[in-house]
């Protein structure tokens, strides 16, 4: 290069040009910088609020136009629904909370709410609840699931609940002659031994042990019903090898090893259990209320009824009351736009007005509120009133761990019905197992 | 008067030092997201760490549990076991389907095609396939079985086939890759060693006994590290397909590492079991390397 002259040799060019691009590089690492409206922004008092709400349920179009709503009901406020596919919702709740960027308001499945809770991410909602006497006015079986350690941190905001399915022509084919559903253990097991004596492909009695948290949802309601808890008062144990517990598992263990039930039962999916039921393989199928629209939609020639889960004894019964939940992030910093949509979400008046609209459905399940299922509502979905009596005598569990303890529970009725291992010793090991898990839990808080 | 050897030296220094600048960005890049998590994973493994609160140093406390844990034993079992089968089979189909595409016939790219395609195709996709292909109920296979006579099988749901229709799933998924890489390696391998073995009278077990199989070890070696990480990897196909069951049969060690860590919230126990996992990835890859590398080098 010749003096004087700012012309750069190819050499230079490239080194400078990869100096650049590090540099580039570099800065792409950097933290973006908030544009505004996002979620736990500082923004004016006068300005437009961004809500945020995650939720587990994607392409919920309930949702979707609630959102609208929200906006047109408030001036210059915004909802935004952001959805994240079952079990994801969790840990993108955790990550987000762990980075400072929490949304502000969360619809959270209503087991899972005692492990944020546990954590200070949830707000205490009582004086809020209290304020509006929607304590009192949410079923009862919600008692449970709502509170944890003192605080009332999620409220009911659609319900789910686990009750008993059972088929008709079956059951009448069969020499059933009440086709009001079985009321007790016995006519459990005396109307599945004689729907399942009509066929070889044909099943008395189906479960699923299977799906993640299937069998609190679908065998628990018969441990509750026989007098039986999931916990001891303290929460420091289990007691998956008291009387109730043990009987309620011989119950459907002795139904399986019986031929009641085929090993889909125990080792199949949830879809595998549900199809026999709606092929008319089956004269009982336990599940919640979302079968009552699938089989109105899709399988309206099946002759069914529907009845609570019943106890050893006739005038007993349970039902797993799930659902999602709404709280609100105690990091949010929009705390009052925060407070003020979850006023508006969970409005008994609004449940009831998109419920009346949607074939009885709110957002995914039914209203969890009494005023929001009146007569008026019962009268025109009849077929729902089974689930409205589960959710007033079902209850919840409501443990940090209660995912940590799915695993061996699963895999205690696996060894029951695949190995045969006797009740007594599987629900001992169960047992032990979720003392461990709780006593390690506790022991890390 | 600056001496030649000065200049040189010079020289040298400057282009190390730009040699270092260019390099500096993926060096970077390098660090920040590979090396620090690696090292900050070692770090949490001696935690007790949920994310929402501050990790609680327990020493090797992760590590005992682990190793007394029933599941986790079952879950190291299970891993070996698809390894041990998955990879001598994808091995061994892998070089006969690339010994019969590399002959000339009509439709050979047709067929070269169709072997890759289950590569390109997602985890979950080939999962929910092979579910519904296995579905004990109204499943093709068993509709198959029952159209010739057969007893219908009780495929994922049995303690007994559940493992081995994961296996078959990998395998399918991986043979293409195999084929593909062989293929590349048979070739490599040129034409001239075999006209002359061939003008000494050899026959065709004779041509592969001693030119294609020791002139593919290298192409060999290389598709058993990589198929030794694939397989002890194994994850998507389990989670989705039987999620660990029936009876904790088809658990592997990272659909372990996953429920602790992302469902229950023990990242410290689930980075143990992740370091675990990486010692027993480093110590077969180092085997495989002393075992074969030295004959693959000569």
């Amino acid at each position: 290069m010749e003096k004087g002259k700012t012309q750069l040799s190819r050499r230079s060019f490239l080194q400078l040009s990869g100096v650049l691009a590090g540099a580039a590089a570099l800065a792409a690492c950097a933290p973006a910088v908030s544009t505004g409206g996002q979620s736990g922004a500082e923004e004016p008092a006068a300005q437009t609020t961004a809500l945020e709400m995650y939720t587990r349920l994607t392409n919920n179009e309930q949702l979707e136009k609630l959102s609208a709503r929200y906006q047109d009901a408030h001036a210059g406020s915004q909802l935004t629904v952001s959805a994240f596919d079952g079990r994801d919702m969790l840990t993108k709740l955790t990550t987000a909370v762990a980075g400072g960027l929490p949304p502000d308001l969360v619809m959270i499945d209503i087991a899972f709410t005692a492990q944020f809770a546990d954590r200070n991410v949830l707000m205490d909602i009582g004086p809020i609840v209290d304020e509006a006497n929607m304590r009192e006015d949410a079923f009862k079986g919600y008692d449970v699931g709502t509170t944890w350690k003192g605080k009332y941190i999620s409220y009911p905001m659609w319900s789910d609940c686990s009750a008993l399915y059972y088929n008709k022509k079956l059951m009448a084919d069969a020499g059933v002659t009440s086709l009001e559903g079985p009321k007790s253990w016995a006519e459990v097991v005396e109307q599945a031994t004689a729907v399942s004596g009509l066929g070889e492909d044909i099943w008395g009695f189906l479960t699923n042990v299977t799906s993640s948290g299937a069998t609190w949802f679908l065998w628990a309601p018969f441990m509750w019903a026989a007098g039986g808890q999931t916990f001891n008062a303290d929460l420091t144990g289990t007691e998956f090898d008291s009387t109730p517990a043990l009987s309620a598992a011989k119950l459907w263990v002795d139904m399986y090893l019986a031929g009641l039930a085929p090993i889909e039962c125990v080792s199949g999916t949830w879809g595998d259990v549900e199809g026999l039921f709606t092929s008319g393989k089956s004269g009982m199928l336990l599940s919640g209320p979302y079968m009552v629209g699938l089989m109105a939609g899709q399988y309206p020639e099946l002759d069914y009824g529907i009845t609570l889960i019943p106890g050893p004894e006739a005038g007993t019964a349970s039902s797993f009351v799930g659902g999602d939940g709404m709280s609100v992030i105690e990091a949010t910093k929009q705390k009052d736009a925060a407070i003020e949509a979850f006023r508006w979400i969970t409005d008994a008046a609004l449940m009831k007005e998109v419920a009346m609209e949607n074939n009885g459905t709110w957002i995914q399940g039914l209203p969890p509120r009494n005023s929001a299922v009146d007569a008026e509502y019962l009268e025109k979905f009849p077929n729902y009133a089974v689930f409205i009596d589960a959710l007033k005598v079902g209850t919840l569990v409501n443990h940090p761990a209660i995912f940590e303890i799915d695993k061996p529970l699963k895999l205690a009725f696996e060894k029951m019905m695949l190995e045969q291992v006797a009740v007594e010793d599987a629900m001992a090991e169960l047992d032990a197992a979720g003392d461990e898990i709780l006593q390690r839990y506790n022991s890390t808080q | 008067m600056v001496s030649l050897s000065v200049r040189l030296q010079r020289l040298r220094y400057r282009q190390a030092f730009w040699a270092w600048v260019f390099l500096s960005p993926g060096l970077v890049y390098f660090a920040i997201f590979l090396i620090l998590p690696v090292l900050a994973s070692v770090y949490i493994s001696f935690t007790n760490w949920d994310i929402l609160t501050p990790p609680r140093w327990v020493g090797m406390a992760n590590y005992t549990e682990l190793l007394q844990n029933s599941a986790i034993q079952r879950a190291i079992l299970n891993t070996f076991y698809y390894a041990a089968v998955t990879i001598p089979v994808t091995i061994a189909l892998g070089l006969l389907l690339a010994l019969a595409l590399n002959r000339a016939f009509f439709g050979r790219t047709f067929f070269r095609i169709i072997y890759y395609l289950p590569v390109v195709i997602s985890a979950a996709a080939t999962a929910l396939l092979w579910m519904w292909i296995f579905q004990s109920q109204v499943g093709l296979l068993n509709h198959l079985l029952a159209w010739a006579g057969l007893p219908k099988q009780s495929w994922l749901v049995s303690p007994l086939y559940a493992m081995p229709v994961i296996m078959w799933t990998g395998i399918w998924q991986s043979l293409g890759w195999s084929v593909v890489v062989f293929l590349a390696g048979l070739q490599n391998i040129s034409e001239m060693y075999y006209e002359a073995a061939k003008i000494d009278g050899a026959d065709s077990g004779q041509l592969f006994r001693y030119i294609t199989w020791p002139l593919l070890a290298p192409t060999t070696l290389f598709v058993l590290v990589i198929l030794i990480i694939g397989s002890l990897q194994v994850f998507g196909t389990v989670l989705i397909m039987t999620d660990g069951g029936p009876l904790n049969s088809t658990t592997v060690i990272v659909h372990q590492v996953y429920i602790n860590a992302f469902q229950y919230l023990r990242m410290g126990y689930g980075s143990a079991l992740g370091i675990i996992l990486f010692l027993f990835i480093l110590l077969l890859a180092l085997t495989n390397l002393r075992l074969f590398g030295s004959s693959t080098a000569q």
